[in-house]
């Protein structure tokens, strides 16, 4: 076919006209309040369809009772007054997904919030979906690095993963979503590139401004979908915004890639049902939640997956957070979310104020499926640190008799804080692997027990530079994340003992 | 009053059998919420048993006709719209069929703008 002929017959085909008459099951607003209407009528509207008042106004069908219907509003609106005529759609909420949409910033039903136009004119997708069955999937076995060196080592991630991370007000939670984020801008260990979405919810506008911003500034939103249901959006939004970010990762694991979705966070997603829940008069149950509190998120959750390589390959990496109260884990949206998740990264307020940043409390935190997605020579390093680590710990009560002690142990207690402090690491500048693996090495190795506690994190940065300068042939020989051999080990010795001769 | 009751007295008021003197009576007895609840329930019925036919002029005895063969035990109601410009519009309880000229320029508009 011509060009020209093909130009005519789409032309033709946009401008055609349904002019069949148009069949519509309609109801009657009874009453509004709080974001949710009831409407008598809509006697073919199903559980979950969207619905549309007279002026344009989008709404979900969320109970079917006999004589009426409950609809959540999609809007903050006050344009709905009883009597008002609402009509099915015959339609399941869901969005356009297509590579447009990456470096976007879009809400719940995937309409711009940037202030740019936006067609994605790409492929529907439904906000509900089913997760993918056990015979599609395979297991984890590739590392999702996040660039930090204490979760890389402690609590690997695996693509595919479900990671949760978890701690009070203000202790790094988003931090750590975000420096993975931008960590994924690196190829590193010639990886796959990740595609990422980060899903703010109930999130303060000026928040959500604050991230948008550190990733424009790191040029991170050029692979990233930002999905924003604010404090101010009316609860459906909130509720409905995870479900639209993990769509859109849906459709790019569909295409064979890697997707990393960030949920910040879910503990305001459950806030968010919950206001729902209690305006729809369904029975609360505990803390006041709804009885499907717990599917509501495992049903999210379970959507990360990674598929198998004959379906596509791609998978979906999942990091929600969630927000403790005084740092009770054993609370009802917690204790139900580490249960569905693979692992937590703790983060604990103690550590954040005395300066360990990430605060993350190693001895807290697991991965459950992460390792076996770890490199070689990560395992290699992290084994020692994660013993370090432990005796440490151990000894950790002891430390202040101070010379009371027998010389090992004062040894095991130096070297133990010398690990903890190499461990520490400033926001937004994730580490490659040969550089985590190589200060990882360095710490539990002892070749740093003569260097001050106090002047790790200066020796770290000066050691980094100087391999990075003279060392680059074992730079790239440690960025393969093949096992390190003898040989490897002993230039590492030599680099970080020069390193220190020049500290010093 | 509890629902079930007042949703069962409104079908015996529509069906006609109720006495007057009775329903008067029963009326009368009923709070000023109840009696909301009551219209509210005898409007859905009857709307259960009427068809309303909206058209520019009144309709002709063959459309009424072919109307009543479609909807059998079911009054048609016949109600003047010049809104429709021309054309019919059939609501039979929450189920609208639109063949007005009103609906198919509004659906061509939004077709269009669909389109550009």
């Amino acid at each position: 076919m011509k060009p020209e002929e093909l130009i005519q017959q789409i032309e033709n085909k946009l401008l055609t006209i349904d002019t069949t008459p148009s069949v519509a099951n309609v109801g009657l607003v009874q009453n509004v309040g709080d974001g949710i209407v009831q409407a008598s009528g809509l006697s073919l509207s199903g559980y979950n369809e969207e619905v549309e008042f007279e002026n344009g106004i989008r709404g979900l069908v969320l109970n079917l009772n006999e004589d009426s219907t409950s609809i959540a509003l999609l809007s903050n609106t006050t344009a709905i007054k009883e009597g008002d005529t609402v009509k099915t759609t015959g339609k399941i909420l869901g969005l356009q997904v297509s590579e447009k949409l990456l470096g976007r910033v879009v809400d719940a039903v995937g309409s711009p919030l940037d202030g740019k136009a936006l067609k994605a004119e790409g492929t529907f997708y439904p906000l509900e979906k089913i997760a993918a069955g056990v015979t599609e999937r395979q297991s984890v076995d590739t590392p999702l690095k996040t660039g930090i060196k204490a979760i890389d080592a402690i609590v690997p991630i695996g693509r595919g993963q479900r990671e949760l991370i978890i701690g009070d007000r203000n202790t790094g939670k988003t931090a750590v979503a975000i420096d993975t984020i931008i960590n994924q801008k690196k190829k590193d260990l010639n990886l796959r590139q990740v595609v990422c979405i980060y899903c703010a919810i109930g999130q303060k506008r000026s928040n959500i401004a604050r991230t948008i911003g550190v990733l424009q500034d790191n040029q991170a939103l050029d692979y990233t979908v930002v999905v924003a249901a604010s404090s101010s959006d009316p609860a459906a939004m909130q509720y409905l915004a995870p479900y639209t970010a993990t769509s859109i990762a849906e459709y790019f694991m569909d295409k064979g890639q890697d997707v990393l979705v960030v949920y910040d966070d879910l503990s305001k997603h459950a806030w968010a049902y919950r206001q729902l829940s209690l305006l729809l008069r369904r029975p609360a149950g505990r803390e006041a939640y709804p009885g499907d509190i717990f599917y509501v998120h495992s049903r999210l959750l379970e959507r990360s997956v990674r598929m198998a390589d004959e379906n596509g390959g791609g998978s979906i990496t999942a990091l929600p957070i969630i927000e403790t109260q005084a740092g009770d884990v054993s609370a009802y949206i917690p204790t139900n979310v580490i249960s569905i998740t693979d692992g937590q990264i703790y983060l604990e307020t103690s550590l954040f104020n005395s300066g360990t940043r990430p605060a993350i409390n190693v001895g807290l935190s697991v991965s459950r499926v992460g390792g076996s997605a770890q490199t070689k020579e990560m395992k290699q390093v992290a084994g020692p640190l994660r013993l370090e680590l432990a005796q440490f710990r151990e000894m950790a009560a002891f430390a202040q008799f101070g010379s009371d002690l027998d010389e090992k142990t004062q040894q095991q207690i130096e070297r133990g804080k010398r690990v903890i402090e190499i461990l520490k690491q400033p926001q937004y500048q994730p580490f490659n692997e040969a550089f985590e693996v190589l200060s990882i090495y360095a710490a539990s190795s002892g070749l740093l027990d003569e260097v001050p506690v106090e002047k790790i994190s200066e020796f770290e940065t000066q050691m980094l530079e100087l391999v990075n300068v003279k060392n680059k042939k074992l730079v790239e020989k440690m960025s393969s994340g093949d096992k390190m051999d003898e040989k490897t080990l002993e230039e590492l010795k030599k680099v970080i003992t020069q390193a220190k001769k020049n500290f010093m | 009053m509890k629902d079930t009751y007042i949703s069962a007295l409104a079908k015996q008021l529509v069906e006609k059998t109720v006495e007057k003197k009775i329903a008067e009576a029963v009326l009368e007895r009923l709070s000023k919420k109840d009696l909301k609840r009551l219209l509210f329930y005898l409007k859905k019925e009857l709307v259960q048993k009427q068809v309303y036919v909206s058209s520019v002029d009144k309709l002709d005895l063959e459309t009424l006709k072919t109307l009543q063969s479609i909807f059998k035990e079911k009054e048609i109601v016949s109600i003047s719209d010049p809104d429709l410009f021309a054309g019919i519009r059939i609501q039979d309880n929450d189920m609208i069929y639109d063949f007005s000229i009103k609906d198919k320029i509004k659906r061509t508009i939004h077709s269009l703008t669909q389109t550009v």
